[in-house]
């Protein structure tokens, strides 16, 4: 085998995916752990904001919800933050975060996949532009113009009854679950687009030229290239739509004047003070649990893309 | 390294290549023709390099063959099938492209097997072929390595055995080493060679390196503007080019004035008489323009030098020697390094002829 | 709730001839998606522009914008969205651009952590973060807690997953290291490296990360309200209780705000990275 040692020596590893690893080099000299301190000094101001403006406060909703009114250790917070109304709140926000997030998957899927096959440059760069200005869109905004269009005296509500369908009659009501699930694809589909757009892309000719001259047919490029790609990326979308639906406070809350049974909402309920609350800290058990919600939405994500994406490691 | 050295046509798997034949092949991209009546015939067995500068047509010929691309008229014939009209999956034909045409989520071996699991073999008849090709290209050992833990080199090793699996009537590689070193462009080039002749399978290659395809063709087919100018062996391009355009692309010429001597015999201005050939007959006495090759020229001290040395390259085994004339052109010599005293401290030199002329063309 | 900045990163590998049979979708198909979707998105812009112009007996009436522009409220809360979000843009870049910068010439093998770091705003709802600054920045002193400056203090570390991105990937399109060296090399200075080299080279990013997070001051609701300043779009809701017209009207305008210059940013950079890739493609 010597003939390849040089070759084997070229560890010029071309990566398929553009990540990078971040490595640590061990084994360093006294000077040169002097230098990295100096290096890492450079990075003291930005992470010290990150400590205050956001550890800070997330580690204190944390520690609270574990304090009763007189700062000592108690889990009735949790007690009460796992019964009843608040327990139904964090069911229906994961149900309503979860069908926003699935719907948004499949019609963003679609309309990437859409866009990326076509040629006509005014088509592409209008989506992707389109897509930047609308994943960002939301809040208060975003629900007036719903109402304007599907609310009670909306313009399509009072056009489909002039057509004979009363929408409002036949159960659907933009005040509610369903309501916002849908209002929520205005920024969650193009969100979808944008974070599918590169992996698509990515997908290089080569790889379906090489499966068509091995005989592959379309179904079997799909089954055994194009989705084991896709899914990685598929999982990580449906993570952040997810948890940017679970988080969305503004549009609920304008929506529906704080009537939705939503965690956000609940929550915003007891910082605002217009619940009366049996605890002093409850709130701050909820707000722990949003976070430990969206924890667990990563590591559900870690795991899954761990099994997925062997490839990639 | 491995004990199927043996490099005899017809090779172990006792297949011999089939004849591919390209027929009036045209095809326009927009307002671009890639390929204009491209006519081409190979042999069995042989290995046919394409080598043309980039926008010759060489690769849309390539992915005509494979049925990757549709030709807009003409005909593509392998063996005595007529392909022309067949889907690319249909083919039989093993690609290799330039590089990252591996699939990323398999590993070497998934890779090899693919497409024997499309055509829906055993496990274990695909692991055993897989095992043998890997073998064949030296990566037994990297056989569950993903693509992106092989070097640039190994990757185009396994995207060739990927091809060979499926046991293909014809192999067509794409610019297979473009991508990677020199030192393991030259291996990986001869290790494709000896496996191309130990199964004699039909082969295009294409290239825009004219000394890959010196070193690795059978016959080379030098591409123009989506036509083909010569198809000939190595040898015979390099030594009798047909056109000038082949002249020039394949090695280097230098382009001198001259003068008719006789029907043989040209006066080329500094080097003096040169023989040459040529269909076209030329009156004595008439000026015309003679390409010579560097390694055509050589060189001798004199009392009137005519030569002023520009440059010296050791390039090896060869010496490269620019040279300025008394008319302010530039001359390229190559001698031998056993010659290299000729042209020690000293800065001028005259020139005689050591060959014969590529082409003689009137002004 | 606002999410993610466009991506402006430069594509290196994906190039526009890269689209392949096997990928397309059939063009019927194609377009029926694409208009079904094209229609979700424009019919509730066009509503909300018919439902403002809305009088009695379905007449048509600019009152909703006249009575919007003569209240004194829709100027005050304006101006001081406004000026939080002037307040959160400057913040924003005094503290990144020097991290971003540093980071790239010194811990280039932390990028990636840094990166995350951006993102770990994402983790925190914004509703939990307003309850985590209520219990431990009570005890600070008026002129942080208790105005407006607070919220420019948050709005930093929440529009974080823009702005981070934004700017970093606008350093990694330039070798910055190189140019660093480059300038070092022929005597410059930190100073006059910032602000000959680096600064111009930069600015796509700036301007991106800039328009970023001003949008989404504009735009931030939760914890606005939740401590009670009435922000933009705190009045908004108000309104919305009162005047539905108002409201609509109101909403038109802001939105219209914010998307102009998110597509003025996206096509700019969009097209920026086709003429680069069309430069990566050879051949």
């Amino acid at each position: 085998m010597t003939k390849y040692d040089d070759e084997l020596l070229d560890s010029d590893v071309r990566p398929t995916g553009n990540r990078e690893e971040a490595q640590i080099p061990v084994g360093r000299s006294s000077r040169g752990r002097r230098r990295g301190l100096r290096n890492a000094l450079g990075a003291i101001p930005f992470i010290a904001y990150i400590g205050v403006f956001l550890a800070l406060p997330a580690i204190s909703v944390i520690t609270t919800a574990f304090q009763d009114g007189n700062g000592k250790f108690t889990l009735s917070n949790f007690n009460e933050a796992v019964h009843g109304v608040y327990f139904k709140s964090f069911v229906a926000s994961i149900e309503l975060s979860f069908v926003a997030a699935l719907v948004a998957v499949v019609v963003g899927l679609l309309a990437a996949l859409a866009v990326s096959s076509t040629t006509n440059r005014v088509v592409r760069s209008l989506v992707t532009a389109g897509s930047g200005v609308f994943a960002n869109t939301g809040g208060v905004p975003l629900a007036f113009s719903f109402i304007a269009t599907v609310g009670n005296f909306g313009i399509i509500t009072k056009l489909l009854k002039s057509a004979g369908i009363d929408i409002y009659a036949h159960g659907f009501s933009l005040y509610s679950v369903t309501g916002l699930a849908i209002v929520y694809q205005y920024f969650l589909i193009p969100l979808m687009v944008l974070i599918m757009l590169p992996p698509i892309q990515a997908i290089r000719k080569e790889w379906v030229d090489a499966s068509q001259s091995l005989g592959a047919s379309r179904s079997q490029f799909w089954r055994w290239i194009g989705i084991p790609l896709l899914l990685p990326p598929i999982f990580a979308a449906f993570i952040v739509l997810f948890t940017d639906s679970f988080a969305a406070y503004a549009t609920a809350q304008a929506l529906t004047s704080g009537t939705i049974p939503l965690v956000p909402i609940q929550l915003g309920a007891l910082i605002s003070g217009n619940v009366l609350a049996g605890q002093t800290n409850l709130g701050d058990a909820l707000g722990a649990g949003m976070i430990l919600v969206v924890v667990l939405a990563g590591v559900i994500y870690a795991t899954i893309q761990r099994r997925t994406s062997r490839w990639l490691r | 390294m491995m004990s199927s050295m043996t490099s005899i046509k017809g090779g172990r798997y006792s297949r011999s290549g089939l004849p591919v034949k390209f027929e009036n092949v045209a095809r326009n991209f927009k307002d671009v023709a890639a390929l204009k009546s491209f006519n081409l015939d190979a042999e069995p067995g042989e290995l046919i390099v394409l080598l043309g500068p980039s926008g010759c047509g060489k690769t849309t010929a390539l992915r005509v063959l494979a049925g990757l691309e549709m030709p807009d008229s003409g005909r593509v014939i392998i063996g005595d099938h007529d392909v022309t009209s067949l889907p690319s999956a249909k083919r039989n034909i093993g690609m290799v492209f330039q590089s990252y045409s591996l699939f990323p989520n398999m590993t070497a071996k998934e890779n090899v097997e693919f497409g024997l699991r499309v055509r829906g073999q055993s496990q274990s008849d695909r692991s055993t072929r897989s095992g043998e090709l890997l073998e064949l290209v030296g990566l037994k050992s990297q056989s569950d390595r993903y693509p992106h833990q092989l070097s640039g080199g190994q990757q185009q090793r396994v995207a060739l055995a990927r091809a060979l699996a499926v046991q293909p009537e014809v192999l067509v590689l794409d610019e297979p080493l473009s991508a990677l070193d020199a030192k393991v462009r030259s291996n990986l080039r001869d290790e494709i060679r000896r496996i191309q002749l130990e199964l004699g399978i039909t082969t295009f290659f294409v290239t825009h390196d004219q000394e890959e395809a010196l070193a690795i063709a059978d016959r080379i087919a030098v591409m123009h503007q989506g036509q083909l100018e010569q198809l000939d062996t190595p040898l015979a391009v390099y030594t009798n080019p047909a056109t000038e355009f082949v002249a020039e692309f394949v090695g280097t010429v230098n382009r001198l004035p001259g003068r008719i001597v006789d029907s043989s015999h040209v006066d080329v201005h500094n080097v003096g008489l040169v023989e040459y050939k040529s269909d076209s007959s030329f009156a004595t006495g008439s000026e015309v323009e003679v390409l010579v090759r560097p390694e055509s020229i050589g060189i001798r001290e004199g009392s009137d030098a005519g030569c002023r040395i520009l440059a010296k390259s050791f390039l090896g085994s060869t010496i490269k020697i620019t040279l300025l004339d008394r008319t302010d052109r530039l001359i390229s010599v190559a001698i031998p390094t056993s010659d290299a005293a000729l042209v020690e401290g000293v800065d001028a030199v005259n020139l005689y002829s050591r060959g014969q002329a590529l082409l003689v063309k009137g002004k | 709730m606002a999410t993610i900045a466009p991506d402006l990163t430069p594509s290196t590998k994906s190039n526009s001839n890269n689209s392949s049979d096997v990928l397309k979708l059939g063009r019927p198909f194609r377009y029926i998606v694409l208009t079904l979707v094209g229609l979700f998105f424009i019919v509730p812009i066009v509503s909300s522009a018919r439902f403002s112009f809305l009088g009695n007996h379905n007449s048509f009436t600019i009152s909703a914008y006249t009575q919007l522009f003569g209240t004194a409220q829709f100027w005050s809360t304006l101006f001081l969205s406004v000026k939080v979000g002037i307040g959160t843009v400057f913040l924003t870049l005094v503290l990144l651009i020097p991290t971003v910068v540093w980071v790239h010439v010194r811990l280039p093998k932390m990028r990636r952590i840094f990166e995350a770091i951006s993102l770990l705003p994402l983790v925190v709802p914004s509703v939990v973060v307003t309850l985590g600054v209520i219990t431990s920045f009570r005890g600070l002193p008026n002129i942080i807690y208790g105005t407006p400056v607070i919220l420019s203090l948050e709005y930093v570390v929440l529009a974080l997953p823009f702005s981070y991105r934004a700017l970093d990937s606008s350093v990694q399109a330039i070798d910055l290291k190189t140019l660093v060296e480059a300038g070092q090399s022929l005597g410059a200075g930190w100073i006059k490296l910032l602000r000959y080299v680096l600064l111009p080279n930069i600015r796509g990013g700036i301007i991106g990360a800039s328009i970023l997070t001003f949008a989404f001051c504009l735009g931030e609701f939760a914890v606005a309200s939740l401590l009670s300043f009435t922000t933009f779009p705190v009045f908004l809701v108000q309104v919305g209780q009162l005047a539905a017209s108002q409201a609509v009207a109101l909403s038109l305008i802001a939105l219209l705000f914010t998307w102009i210059p998110l597509a003025v940013i996206t096509l700019v950079f969009s097209q920026r990275r086709a003429s680069r890739s069309i430069a990566v493609a050879d051949e």
